[in-house]
This record gives structure tokens, sequence and C-alpha cells, in this order.
């Protein structure tokens, strides 16, 4: 029997560079750096100060887009989502425009006989689309544990009890992950699968590859799929400092996190989100959907190493890669371009190095490596998500985007990273990499468009 | 196409008990792990009982004190059903390769514990008390353990136990709720049905049961306020109580069984999932119950009729079982008078992500022995439900084919199909 062919019809994301998918691309094209010195109020002494954080500027229109959800959501990632969503299906020509800007109620009619509220191009099928996003750690936030101390020094937990609803709105208490998706799923009519994947930085690969999955097995037609996520709160910009994987910061922020650099010093966090539209070939045909590439085969491992770091030869990685071009029926030398996990942490880098030697042994030197977080930062468990519509936009447009702050060559890191400067070069297949903390290992193979 | 995706092996973690068979047995009997909570830091909540876990210690799971500071609660029950399963299925190095085995399960939100934040806030606060992050960030934050970061993680303890078994294929973590343990099942069954793995562990854990998670669940204006035990379809049903556990089960394609010589027993057959919700509601519509429940009939290939029992996502909410009722209602219109309905929330509670593989390996031992357990809180039963609901004693039955529905607080349904595999 053949496989359903998925192909991706629409892409969406939001981070440090902008809200619009061509903004994005035309700046990391261009090597400008959307590391910048943190905003965050009160943490001028924080070890972390250099960020990928969204402008203010475009915070403020991602309120005025949501004003209900700005007001009752208590996370920022939620509106990141719902942009991304939204931006994916309207560049998929699957949002009808009279309901751009409002809410469920508009086709209360329509929903009453249809389930979902009909959002949908005329013709698909509610409940044959589903969504799956990324989640990554809920907020913590010092008032929440200090407002309920005692005099004596001790948490009062009984006031706890009696109190939490007076717990700020953005913390864990008052949130759950699987939030962000069932709100898109609710807004735009989806009502098919929909899950949240939780899996530290591969959980947008994860969540791509798993949307990919299943509409090539059947049971989807079209699928919302990728993540949203942001650390830069109180807890979040100590949580890499504690563990020994944040960047110490270099004298000016963009040049702060260099992957493959012989002076990497850890990783630089973004935040934002990348959302893109799956779906089943004859499908996005049939309604004349433009296409930008196919998704063509996913793989995942797990390290069962340590939980503390990544194996040292890149074992999993190397086992991800292989799944996947097993997975997509591909040789390794079809492969052009890999966008790379490239944290800018030292064992990430040399390990996921290794492990590209391992795959694509003497081809590995012809191939163009780079990595979207020297720009864009890492956006933890949504990272995968930008970082697969780069993939996607390399493989259509044969442009790569540079890897920033790569000036001093590291012995262990010899094969062509993209420094600096942008490269045109045909792209026949790529592979976009996720690895995350505790050993889970995500990669993806993204396709030219053949009908 | 007939080699179907068999269970050679399960682990149970419950408050009845830390084993499958004692879980059982105590069901059975008609016997409830729901308790007041008698831990001096959970105080204070409308709501003051669980089903907790009693007696699971690092060091009976061998694990290393390094690794144990690491792993709470929700780690130590993933593990201990995660390790029974493997052992109950002898599934071991010589018998497969570590690249050969998926792992996937549903996870419940991961919550501080406010020791471990505790020492940092303390020294980080002006003498009036508000918060000095300025001190936070230049060292208050380093009374943090260093390794904390990673017990926040849900898939650390996930990590965890694939380094403890070995397992190095296929895998994900679905949160936070029911549904996602159920989609575990899903993505299980279609790795082995894609050859991806030659065997999956596949299931689900629950929360810890801590300050954190009751007042998040508190909030959600889910749990039972008002009494102390949880009431499936009850007719004064008033809300769920929380409950802790795991189940963890292995899935394989039959040919792989029967050539191994391992026993089978289930095959699992069908699913479904849909999405709908309400906008105040904290559970999907009927409409999407049912089109969740339809859709997994017709993965199996059968008709409502073909159903024995129904493993209900049973909650004790109010409208999360009304809309269950009726979606059930609608779907099974024909045969109602056939069908049994159960739920395992009035004895174990709401093990929430960790509920649905609960809820498979309960249905295979209704296969094996014919007979299913009753809901011990539920009596009188809601009025307006039409089917036989086991709420006054256990009920002996020719049960093959069960169907299991789990739902997530936002709006998922999902359904599985469990059958007699010959």
């Amino acid at each position: 029997m053949n496989k359903r062919k998925v192909v991706i019809t629409g892409l969406g994301m939001a981070t440090a560079l902008g809200l619009d998918v061509e903004e994005n691309w035309q700046k990391a094209l261009s090597g400008i750096s959307g590391i910048s010195k943190l905003t965050y109020p009160h943490a001028e002494n924080s070890k972390v100060q250099a960020v990928g954080e969204i402008k203010s500027t475009n915070w403020a229109r991602l309120q005025q887009e949501f004003p209900e959800d700005a007001v009752r959501e208590g996370e920022r990632r939620t509106l990141f989502a719902l942009w991304a969503a939204q931006q994916a299906l309207k560049d998929g020509g699957l949002v009808r425009k009279n309901t751009e800007h409002r809410s469920q109620n508009i086709d209360k009619k329509n929903a009453e006989n249809n389930l979902g509220s009909g959002l949908w191009a005329p013709g698909s099928e509610s409940f044959r689309s589903g969504v799956i996003l990324a989640a990554g750690l809920g907020i913590n936030r010092l008032e929440d544990v200090q407002k309920w101390i005692g005099k004596d020094g001790n948490f009062a937990y009984e006031r706890f009890g009696r109190e939490h609803k007076g717990i700020h709105r953005e913390s864990i208490v008052k949130n759950n992950s699987h939030r962000p998706s069932a709100l898109i799923a609710k807004r735009f009519g989806l009502n098919g699968y929909n899950a949240t994947v939780t899996t530290a930085c591969a959980s947008a690969s994860q969540a791509i590859g798993l949307a990919f999955r299943l509409i090539r097995r059947g049971d989807a037609d079209m699928m919302l799929a990728g993540g949203a996520d942001s650390m830069i709160n109180p807890v979040g910009l100590i949580f890499f400092v504690l563990l020994g994987a944040a960047a110490s910061s270099a004298d000016s922020p963009e040049e702060t996190c260099r992957p493959f650099d012989r002076k990497r010093g850890g990783l630089v966090m973004g935040e934002g989100a990348g959302i893109v539209v799956l779906e089943e070939e004859a499908h996005a045909l049939k309604r004349g959907a433009k296409i930008y590439a196919e998704v063509a085969g996913y793989g995942t491992t797990i390290d069962a190493y340590q939980v503390t770091a990544p194996h040292p030869k890149g074992e999993g990685a190397e086992h991800a890669m292989r799944a996947a071009l097993l997975d997509a029926d591909t040789a390794p030398g079809e492969i052009d371009y890999i966008n790379a996990h490239g944290t800018s942490t030292k064992l990430n880098d040399s390990a996921e190095t290794l492990a590209i030697k391992n795959v694509f042994k003497e081809h590995a030197y012809s191939l163009c490596v780079n990595s979207s977080k020297s720009i864009i930062g890492h956006l933890i468990a949504a990272s995968g998500g930008p970082e697969l519509i780069f993939t996607a936009l390399s493989v259509l447009r044969n442009e790569i985007h540079p890897t920033l702050n790569l000036k001093n060559p590291d012995p262990k890191c010899d094969l062509d990273y993209v420094p600096n400067v942008k490269r045109a070069k045909i792209v026949r297949s790529a592979i976009s990499n996720s690895f995350g903390f505790g050993g889970q290992n995500a990669s993806i193979i993204i396709k030219k468009f053949k009908s | 196409m007939n080699d179907k995706i068999v269970i050679t092996g399960f682990g149970l973690v419950s408050s009845l008990g830390l084993n499958t068979q004692e879980t059982w047995e105590a069901l059975l009997s008609g016997k409830h792990g729901i308790r007041p909570i008698g831990d001096a830091h959970v105080r204070g909540f409308p709501c003051e009982a669980a089903a907790l876990v009693h007696g699971l210690d690092p060091e009976g799971l061998g694990i290393h004190p390094r690794d144990a500071r690491i792993m709470d609660k929700h780690s130590l029950m993933l593990m201990k059903a995660s390790k029974d399963a493997f052992k109950h299925a002898h599934l071991d190095s010589s018998s497969i390769t570590p690249d050969e085995v998926g792992f996937f399960a549903g996870m419940g939100m991961v919550d501080y514990s406010i020791e471990d934040l505790l020492p940092a806030v303390m020294k980080s606060m002006y003498p009036q008390g508000n918060p000095d992050y300025g001190a936070f960030y230049s060292g208050g934050y380093q009374d943090i353990y260093p390794l904390w970061p990673l017990s926040m993680l849900n898939n650390i303890s996930f990590c965890q136990a694939a380094i403890n078994l070995g397992i190095k294929g296929e895998n994900t973590v679905f949160s936070p709720h029911a549904d996602s343990g159920a989609q575990a099942v899903i993505e299980g069954m279609n790795t082995i049905a894609e050859h991806k793995a030659m065997a999956v562990l596949a299931g689900g854990v629950s929360e810890k049961v801590s300050p954190l998670s009751l007042a998040r669940a508190t909030w959600f204006g889910i749990l039972n306020g008002e009494d102390t035990l949880c009431r499936p379809f009850g007719a004064g049903r008033t809300g769920t109580v929380l409950g802790e556990g795991s189940g963890m089960i292995i899935l394989e394609h039959q040919s792989s069984a029967k050539k191994r010589h391992a026993p089978y027993y289930a095959a699992i057959t069908g699913y479904g999932c849909a999405f709908d919700k309400n906008d105040a509601a904290r559970c999907p519509t009927a409409s999407a119950e049912s089109r969740s429940m339809e859709q997994a009939l017709a993965k199996a290939g059968i008709e409502p009729f073909d159903i024995d029992v129904i493993i209900a996502h049973g909650d004790g909410t109010h409208m999360g079982d009304k809309n269950e009722i009726e979606a059930i209602h609608y779907t099974f219109n024909t045969c109602l008078d056939k069908i049994h309905v159960y739920s395992s929330k009035g004895s174990l509670g709401h093990l929430l992500a960790g509920a649905p593989a609960v809820d498979v390996i309960l249905t295979i031992h209704m296969l094996q022995h014919g007979i299913i357990p009753m809901i011990p809180g539920t009596y009188p039963v809601d009025p307006g439900l039409r089917f036989n609901l086991v709420n006054s004693k256990p009920v002996k039955a020719s049960v093959k084919r069960v169907l299991i529905n789990a739902t997530s607080y936002e709006g998922q349904c999902v359904s599985l199909i469990i059958e007699k595999a010959d």
C-alpha cells in the first residue's frame, strides 16, 4: 500500500525577530540577531542577560489581537501559540476572513450543526483536523511562595490551602500544559486529535513528527503542529544557570550564543512559537493550497545514558537521524542541509557533530549545517517549531541562513556550519534536529515537494 | 492485516496496592482507597480526601540515592509500574535490543515542592517581607539544589525509567490529563503497527497529590468539596477526588508474542479521538464523546452491541458525567440494556494521565475472570441514566469487548477498545 504523503501548507511564528514569517526569514538570512539585553523587570542582577525576547511592541500587538485571552489566560506562551496558529491557518488559506478577529461566537449556527465552530474552508471536516503542541514548564514566581511565609519563617500550609486562589495567574497552579492546544482547537474548530507533548527541548519536533505520522497513517487530513514556550520568568532565568548550561554573558548580547564555536559557553534562551499546517497531499492539492515542502520522515530515540548529559558520542542523536532517514526511505546522500539542534553548549555541539559524521560519513563534509538558535535563541520546548519553518523555507528557496558568531573554529566541530553569511545551495532534502534534556531525540526530514 | 496488537505484560500501582493482584482483589471486595489526606502540609482545602499510594521507596526499587534526590513520587510510581510490566512480559536484554523497544507515557503537571524553593525565597526577601529579586538573582537562587530544575521536567522521570530498563526506541510524553494516557497507548499501538518497534511500553502516571496539585484541581473547580467520596454517575455527585497511581502495559504484535512463546492477555483493536468543549465547562461535550466512541467502534470494525462493558471516564463531576451519560445513551441507544458501565474512579480516585492504562489492566482482568467490580460510592444513581451501572455488587458477565473513555478537562476525549485475544 502506498503511504499517504504529508505536505506543509501553512507557517506561523513569533520570535524575537518578529511576528511575521517572512520578516523572520529575511532577518535570519541577513544574519540579524534577535538576541538582546534582558528587559524582564527586577532582573538587573540576573546571570542571564542575553535573551531572545519577544519585543514589547509585538507583545502589545498580541494582546490587542487576542483581547479576551490576554485578560483571561495567565501565560505569555498562550498568546504566542494562538498567534502562530492563526498565522499558519491564514497562510494556509484556512481561516475565513470574517472570523479573523472574533472568537467562538461568530458561527454559532454552524457550530451547532457541525460541533466545531466551522472556521475551516468549506469541504474540510473538523474531526479530521487536530492540534499537537509542545509545552514547556509552568511558571513559578517567588511571590507564590513568599506570600504564605508566616512570621515564624515557616510556610503556612493551612493558610495557603484556604487562600490558594490568591496565587498569581501566571502560576503553574492556575494553568495547565494542555490549555494552548485546546484553546486553538476551540477557536478554529479543529475537532479531531488534540494532544500536548512535554519532552523538554524535543517537544515541538516530536509534536510535528507525531502529527505527520497521524496524517500519513490516515487518522487525520490536516493538523496544526509545533509549539510555544517562554522561560523568561524568575525561576526560568536561573533554571539553566543552576544546571550549568546557560551562556555566560559576552560583551554584547547578540554575540553570546555561538554554536559550534570553540568559545561557546552555553545556551541563550529565546521565547515565542512556531506552528505549521500539515496536510495530506491530495487534500491540499484538491483545495489548491500552496505547498512549501513535503514532510518525508520522522524518527525519535532515547539516549538511555544519563539525565544530566547527552550521550558523549551522540548515539541517540545518530539513531534518531538514521530512524528518520529510514522512515523517509531516503538515502543519506540525498540530504543537503541539517538544521542542527546546535544549542551552543560544549557537550551538545560536539556530540551532534559526531553523530552527523557517523550517519553521513564523508558526505557530512558536503552538507550545510546551521543553528537557528544563534539568531533567535533557544525556544526550549518550542524550539523545533521555528526551526522546522526555517528548514522548510530553505528546502523551498535554496537558501540557508547563517550560524552567527562562529569565529573560532573548534577542532571537534569541523563541518560546514554556514558561518556568519547566508548560503545559496540547492536543497533537495533536509533534516531538522531537536534533542531534549533527559535524552530524548527527534529528527524530521523535509523534502522538496514534487506532486 | 490480521496480526493483532496484543498486551503481553502489565504493571499497576494504586492506593489499593502496589501491584495488580492486590488492587484487583480489593476492587472485587468493594474497597476504595480514598482517605483523609492526613499530611500536615496539605491542609485548608475544601477537599480533604485523596486516594494516595503508600509504601514506595527508592531503595526498594533499586534506585541510587543520587538519582532519588530528583525523583518525586510520580517518578517512583512510573518506575515501579514500568519495571513490573517489563518483568511480567519477560522482556530483557536477551530477548530484545534497546532500539526495538518504544516508550510512550501520559504524565501530569510537575509541581515544585515548597521546601525546594523556601530557603532561596527566604534569602531573597526584604525585611518587610516582599521579594528582593536583586538578592535572588545574585545568590539567593543558589540555595536551590542544582539539579532541582531537572526534577521539574516531567520527561526526566520518563528518561530515568528508560535508563533503568534500557529503552532506546521511539518515544514521547503527553500531558497532563486522562486523554494523554490514552494517547500514549494509541501512539504505542501505531508504533507497533508500523513496525517501528518490536515492543512498546505504554501507559501513564498520576500527579503526586501535593498542596500545589490540590490547589490546581480546586482552582479548576473539579474537586469534591462537600463529600469525602467520589461518586461517578451518582444522583448527588459533587466532584472528583484525586488519586495516585500508574498503569503501564507492554504492546506487541500477536505474531511476535507467539514467536517468543509469551502469553498475551488482550488485544487493542480500536481507538477514537474527538475534541469539543463549551466555554466554561471542564469536560468535552456529549457529541465529542459520542464521536470518539463511534470512531473507536468503526476502527475496530464492530457495532455498539458488540461492546459488553464500558469503563467510563466517570470522574464524579456533575457536568462531566452528565455529558458522558448523554453520549453513551446516544451511541449505544439500541443496546443500553445489554451494556454494563463501570468507573474505577470511585475506588482509586482520579489518576488523570494514569487512569486509562489502569483501566486497560482492569479490562484484562474482566476479560479473564468474567466479573466487573462495583463502584463503591455511587448510591443512588443519577435518575436520568438508562444503562446498567455496576454500583451495588460485582457483576458476573461474559466479557469479550470493553470500551474505555478518557477525557481532558480541556475538552479532548479519547476512546480505546480492548478485546479478548484468542
